[in-house]
């Protein structure tokens, strides 16, 4: 168990594929949770507020993607 | 722009110190709140902050993700996660006496370690802003609030 755990922060983990991408959404989503966590004054509404936060940061990025890649591809 | 729950501990008695709480906050992130008393609020930032750390860190591997001499500006960002970043810089540190050959993280995975463990130091000094805002408007409650500028309306 000490091995596995030691291994796990000693070893780097190979990220490929969808991956690339794919680990952008749990960063995104604890940003979201510690944001909101600040601001809400109830706690029950910080799991929705952080969900619909993650869910229009992902948009806004994919969104400012397509349209750089619109842009690049018209330049090209 | 933090509003005080009422069910703070310290806000029946004297105003907890501003800089005691930032001091805990950045040695355990959501300590600061859990000593005025936001324990929930605590918790939660415990669990996501050390979590996006620690997940960066088992990325990239140690020596890949905390290490000042490649990351540059990143470690500063890394240190606000307090003793954890220095505990897992000493253990880089160690790693890169002791195991010169050691494999490290290729890219992707190198430059997701450190953002992950980055944005979560920044996301630790944003949390101890937050204490810091939420003792002072403790401290004002109760205090009478300075009139507008400008003197209200004419």
């Amino acid at each position: 168990m000490d091995s596995w755990l030691s291994g796990l922060f000693v070893e780097p983990i190979d990220v490929t594929g969808f991956w690339r991408l794919g680990m952008l959404v749990p960063l995104i989503l604890s940003i979201s949770i510690v944001y909101k966590t600040m601001r809400c004054e109830k706690l029950s509404a910080i799991p929705f507020a952080s969900v619909v936060l993650c869910l229009m940061i992902l948009t806004s990025m994919g969104l400012i993607g397509v349209l750089l890649l619109g842009a690049f591809r018209l330049l090209a | 722009m933090v509003k005080t729950a009422k069910s703070d501990s310290h806000s029946d008695t004297t105003a907890p110190s501003a800089p005691v709480a930032a001091l805990l906050a950045w040695m355990l992130p959501g300590l600061g709140h859990w000593w005025i008393g936001q324990r929930a609020r605590a918790l939660i930032f415990l669990a996501v902050i050390t979590g996006t750390f620690w997940t960066g860190v088992a990325v990239g591997g140690v020596r890949t993700t905390v290490t000042p001499r490649e990351n540059g500006a990143w470690i500063a960002a890394q240190l606000c996660m307090g003793p954890q970043a220095l505990a897992a810089l000493y253990w880089s540190n160690q790693r890169m006496t002791q195991q010169k050959n050691e494999i490290k993280a290729s890219w992707p995975a190198s430059n997701i370690a450190v953002v992950y463990a980055g944005v979560a130091g920044l996301l630790n000094l944003l949390v101890i802003i937050d204490v810091l805002a939420r003792v002072e408007s403790m401290t004002a409650v109760g205090q009478p609030r300075p009139p507008p500028k400008g003197g209200g309306r004419a």
